[in-house]
């Protein structure tokens, strides 16, 4: 069995817990609730035959990624960004932070995901990603759960 | 960077475990402050403790030496650790044997506080972007009424689809702000709620500022030694670790503990880092003696000159010398001082542990 440890990043209220909660428990709560530090928790994946351990690091969400303690990268093999595709802000440094992880994390794999698409329809998200300055690698909704496990499926499918 | 020098830059956490831990990852030694690692000594740390699993290849891979990797606010890390806390790692030589020396700060009281304040903040920017984003569309759409007379004739059936988009966008930002004051009530309650937690905002600051400012003044004025002794008492209560407890949390009393001999570690390891808050008068001294001859070794445990417990101990002197090392580190930890003194030609080890005034 391989053990991968997967970074869940991104500025705040964005669902990362959501989507941790999601994957992990198949949970979701309507509730916000902060993140504070960071919270570690792992699920098993078969990919191709393969066992994978993801070892799941729910990180405190910042504006900015150079404000988040580079320790938590630590050992690190993927990185998820997410960021809230109603709220602009989210991704207005979308460039800056990708630039600083790929620096702090060289030949890792990086997931841009966009998250709450169920608060949009097919038109409106079009219209987002068009403004997003970097390709979307996946939109997910840690409400519905629709994408959610496929991206951890396609994430951990790039690092066996 | 030795373990005075890192407390020195900490703020005062309310309690502190160290852990020594084998390079195949099993646990040599714990103080079990927090919680009883030691009941987990013959399993591999990444198979109880999804961080370490994680962190665990980098913390092996650290020279002797080299900074200590840190982890802050790490929360819940694992069913017996529920708070926040923050873990710190670093590699050391211990009679040309190298161990992790893993440290764990408990910080819940004050990253609670600080979780509370974040989620306040936090909703109330959440709260701002939306409407700074609908605010902006309104704009864009006040623009497009203006000009409505301009183009309204040649608007095409898409066109017609994107301005009822962004009609729909106006009639949910009514509904947003209707939602919130529906909540609310009031105008003057959403002032309130800001009101209240400004003066929030400012206490937390405030305590936060004493908590990491790092005069003693401010250290002694927010320790909270009733919490320790709650807290022992209830660990002592529910654990039952010890055998027969006379406990008492009088300042006049000095603390006595009559333990088995199987628990007896452990009262050197956690009681007496604790037991020293109990001690009221200020002149601590912990005198914890090893006496041995041919076939025995003996344990003293001794307060302000009172033994406290004579008990067996069964050490040889490699266990012995780990020991030491390991009972140095946790109270150079507490920014105490400690001392050994062999006396020649006898079997008596001594150790004292002093505890500076400001810690009592």
């Amino acid at each position: 069995m391989t053990s991968k440890k997967i970074i869940l990043t991104g500025s705040f209220g964005v669902g990362k817990t959501s989507l941790f909660n999601q994957f992990i428990f198949s949970k979701f709560s309507d509730k916000y609730l902060t993140t504070i530090g960071v919270k570690v928790n792992k699920k098993t994946l078969n990919i191709r035959e393969h066992q994978v351990n993801l070892l799941v690091w729910d990180i405190a969400g910042e504006v900015s990624q150079d404000k988040v303690p580079t320790s938590y990268f630590l050992g690190a093999s993927g990185i998820i960004y997410v960021f809230d595709l109603t709220r602009p802000l989210t991704y207005k440094g979308l460039v800056t932070d990708i630039d600083y992880l790929k620096q702090l994390l060289p030949g890792g794999v990086i997931k841009i995901v966009g998250n709450k698409k169920d608060l949009l329809n097919e038109s409106e998200l079009n219209e987002i990603l068009g403004h997003v300055d970097l390709p979307v690698n996946i939109t997910t909704s840690a409400k519905t759960g629709e994408n959610v496990e496929q991206l951890f499926i396609d994430l951990a499918t790039e690092l066996i | 960077m030795n373990a005075r020098y890192n407390i020195k830059k900490r703020s005062i956490p309310k309690f502190c475990q160290t852990i020594l831990l084998g390079l195949n990852g099993q646990i040599v030694k714990s103080c079990d402050t927090i919680f009883l690692a030691s009941s987990f000594h013959s399993l591999n740390v990444i198979t109880w403790f999804d961080l370490m699993e994680s962190v665990f290849p980098s913390i092996v891979d650290l020279e002797v030496g080299e900074s200590e990797i840190s982890f802050t606010k790490i929360h819940a890390p694992c069913d017996a650790l529920p708070g926040f806390y923050d873990f710190s790692f670093s590699k050391i030589l211990i009679q040309d044997k190298k161990y992790i020396l893993w440290y764990i700060y408990d910080y819940t009281n004050v990253y609670q506080e600080l979780l509370d304040y974040q989620q306040k903040k936090n909703e109330l920017d959440i709260q701002r972007q939306y409407f700074e984003y609908k605010n902006r569309r309104i704009d864009d759409i006040s623009d497009i009424q203006d000009n409505r007379t301009f183009f309204q004739g040649s608007l095409n059936k898409n066109q017609h689809s994107e301005y009822f988009m962004v009609f729909q966008q106006i009639v949910s930002s009514r509904g947003c702000l209707s939602n919130l004051l529906k909540i609310y009530g009031s105008y003057d309650n959403l002032c309130n709620l800001s009101n209240a937690l400004n003066d929030s905002i400012t206490k937390v600051g405030k305590e936060l500022k004493y908590f990491l400012a790092s005069d003693k003044e401010h250290q002694e004025e927010i320790f909270d030694i009733q919490y320790i002794k709650d807290q022992l008492k209830q660990k002592l209560a529910f654990d039952a670790i010890v055998h027969d407890v006379q406990f008492k949390l009088s300042y006049d009393d000095k603390p006595k503990f009559y333990v088995k001999q199987n628990v007896l570690l452990h009262i050197i390891y956690s009681l007496i880092i604790n037991g020293h808050f109990l001690n009221a008068n200020k002149q601590t001294s912990i005198l914890c003696s090893i006496d041995e001859n041919v076939s025995q070794s003996f344990l003293k445990l001794t307060i302000l000159e009172d033994t406290i417990q004579k008990e067996e101990a069964n050490l040889n002197i490699d266990e012995l010398y780990t020991r030491l090392t390991f009972l140095r580190i946790l109270t150079e930890n507490h920014d105490g001082f400690f001392h050994t003194r062999f006396e020649e030609g006898s079997y008596t080890l001594a150790i004292l542990i002093g505890i500076p005034i400001k810690f009592l």
